[in-house]
């Protein structure tokens, strides 16, 4: 392996004015959707993937990353301000982030929220840059039962660390699976699930359903319901923002422990940044010396939580990048986004597709380094842009999906697809369905049915092919385990309920 | 809600779940199964349509008779009348009619979704978003769509 010459060419990539331009657009967009509550990452991105058709697979894929990773940074801005969290996963910044607004600390809450992202995301990076490589080279030797026992861990730990029922989870995926089945099938060329209709050979266009099943039903949620004009938010002065060689001391090691929670909660199938924060917080309250300040405006309870975030979106990329499985519902779209312009992210891309590994990982550095400036020295933008009313913003939304659907095809179906599944959408979140554990379904399933069948081939039809390699093994009892303790959370939350 | 002591919503997603699962195992059936060694093109979806039944009646039993773990949003049926009836503007429009049609028949229904939205405010909405869409979609990214008129 020639270190030297692969970094090169990652560097001539992310640092070509087309990468520096994506990276860019791509961490402005995310701060700029993360800030604003009601408008989530998921509908973002596939609202742009159409656009990303026509680009260069490696610019789409840093524009893409960029939204996601920029998204982490830009959601405790609201958490502090305002009290909401403008995205999912910094919801816990609101515990201590708000107090210390209240206190007129404001300014600092964000200078340290902006810090430990930083440093969460670059420790990230590095394991993302050192880790990948190494598991890819473990990788090489995997087979098709490897990877179906890989999947079902990743698909089942999903569902059972779902933030609703993991029983429904489990349904969402299932759907997700017998949507995938749409289309040719891969080994035989018979038709399935088509009845005659010559569009639906290739499979349900990905692009089409997460639209549905995120842009629209997450508008039609909000609109008429988040008012901007009643927030009041105050403003914030770069003077404001300096923190006391108190609040310094005090976020370091709670940066440092949330890194470490989040890298590694990131770097699992089925948990990411939302339960990594979660446990940072947690953390943080256990080891301090009194708990109580927490919820008060205690500065660790942001500092950790912020760090273990961000850390999580970037190792969040190992298995994707390196095995081709992805952990989570976003994940999944980024790796759909890969196979639609026809690149297999697995053990090999590292080696034969050094520009777009190394290309990537050296333009998350840059675009982190964009979020730093982005996040301090010009925050009283995002600040400004809690301001614009919602009223205003979800019609352009909804003219936004409308173009990019029609941009992929020119065809007027699409539309008509897209709406419907919105509709299937919004019936979904009402019954309590979530659609993120669907979308994992969706992109996992046809490979899921295709290394399943080539193993039973490779084996002659015996079971025990999954049984009799140690990592395959070991990989399904893990997913044994898994569900087995949610059941037994389960059922023993309905006893305690009696 | 609840009918007997159980969870309306979770019986109704449990009962979604399991009639989509029965309908995936009745067209898989129509496919051929295979073999253990040779799996046909019938055996993923039959297995799935499985999951789903044995999903769906695990909801409508276990999680139907929890209290409601998540709390439901609440109904917007206006914006999912508006917002769908604009989606369906922009496609009937975009073709015949041209880009700022669509874009303002979009804007403008997409509006009424907020009932506090005045229609001066959503007109103005609809006549700035329509001149931006000329310019970056149809001139500045090669969007194939006349601004007025049949493309």
């Amino acid at each position: 392996m020639d270190g030297f010459s692969n970094i090169a060419a990652g560097l001539s990539v992310a640092l070509s004015l087309q990468g520096l331009a994506y990276c860019f657009a791509g961490v402005a967009m995310g701060t700029f959707v993360g800030v604003l509550p009601g408008v989530g990452v998921m509908a973002t991105i596939a609202i742009l993937m159409p656009i990303t058709f026509h680009l260069d697979p490696v610019f789409a894929l840093i524009m893409l990353a960029g939204i996601y990773y920029g998204a982490a940074y830009g959601g405790s801005t609201a958490s502090i301000l305002l009290n909401l969290p403008g995205t999912a996963n910094t919801a816990i910044t609101c515990l201590d982030g708000y107090p210390m607004a209240r206190q007129g600390r404001a300014g600092v809450a964000l200078f340290i929220t902006a810090v430990a992202s930083f440093v969460g995301s670059i420790l990230g990076l590095i394991i993302l840059a050192f880790a990948s490589p190494l598991l890819a080279r473990v990788a090489m030797n995997f087979g098709s039962p490897e990877y179906f026992s890989l999947m079902v861990l990743g698909l089942l730990s999903a569902a059972s660390l779902a933030s609703g029922s993991m029983l429904k989870a489990l349904g969402s995926i299932a759907l997700g699976l017998l949507l995938g089945i749409v289309g040719t099938d891969v080994s035989t060329g018979v038709q399935r699930f088509t009845f005659g209709l010559p569009e639906l050979y290739a499979g349900l266009p990905l692009v089409a359903i997460s639209l549905g099943l995120f842009g629209l039903p997450e508008v039609i949620a909000n609109a008429g319901r988040i008012h901007a004009s009643e927030r009041r938010v105050q403003d914030v002065t770069l003077r404001s923002m300096l923190p006391t060689r108190e609040d310094v001391r005090r976020s370091w090691p709670a940066m440092l422990r949330g890194t470490g929670i989040g890298a590694f909660f990131g770097a699992l199938p089925g948990t990411g940044s939302l339960i990594a924060s979660f446990v940072s917080y947690t953390v943080e309250k256990r080891v301090h010396r009194t708990p109580s300040i927490f919820g008060t405006g205690a500065i660790e309870g942001i500092a950790g939580p912020e760090a273990a975030n961000n850390a999580a979106t970037q190792t969040a990329f190992i298995p994707t990048l390196t095995l081709g499985v992805p952990g989570d519902a976003i994940m999944a779209l980024m790796l759909g986004a890969l196979l639609i312009h026809g690149i297999a992210p697995g053990p090999n891309m590292i080696n034969d597709r050094p520009d777009l590994f190394w290309g990537l990982v050296i333009s998350f550095l840059i675009g982190n380094i964009m979020l730093l400036i982005l996040n301090i020295p010009l925050i009283g933008i995002w600040v400004r842009i809690l301001r614009i009313p919602y009223g205003i913003l979800f019609p352009c939304i909804v003219v936004f999906i409308c173009l990019g659907v029609y941009s992929v095809n020119y065809a007027v179906e699409d539309l008509f697809i897209v709406l419907g599944f919105g509709i299937v959408g919004y019936v979904m979140m009402h019954i309590g369905l979530e659609t993120a554990p669907l979308i994992l379904g969706l992109v996992l399933g046809p490979l899921l049915e295709e290394n399943f069948r080539r193993s039973l081939m490779i084996s002659r039809g015996n079971l025990v092919i999954f049984l009799d390699r140690p990592l395959t093994a070991s990989f399904l009892v893990l997913s044994l385990a898994v569900v087995g303790w949610s059941l037994f959370r389960v059922l023993v939350a309905k006893r305690a309920l009696r | 809600m609840t009918i007997r002591g159980l969870n309306r919503t979770d019986l109704i997603a449990g009962g979604v779940l399991a009639l989509v699962g029965l309908f995936a195992i009745a067209q898989g059936l129509t496919y051929d199964i295979g073999t253990v060694r040779r799996m046909g093109p019938g055996f993923f979806p039959v297995v799935v349509g499985v999951v789903l039944v044995l999903a769906g009646i695990a909801v409508a039993l276990i999680d139907a008779r929890r209290a409601a773990t998540l709390q439901a949003p609440r109904h917007n049926i206006r914006a999912l009348i508006l917002i769908s009836t604009a989606m369906a503007a922009f496609a009937l429009l975009i073709r015949p009619a041209g880009m700022v049609p669509a874009v303002c028949a979009a804007v403008f229904l997409a509006s009424l979704a907020d009932p506090g939205m005045k229609p001066v405010t959503a007109s103005l909405v609809a006549v700035v978003m329509s001149v931006l869409s000329v310019i970056v979609f149809i001139w500045g990214l090669g969007f194939q769509a006349a601004p007025f008129g049949a493309y």
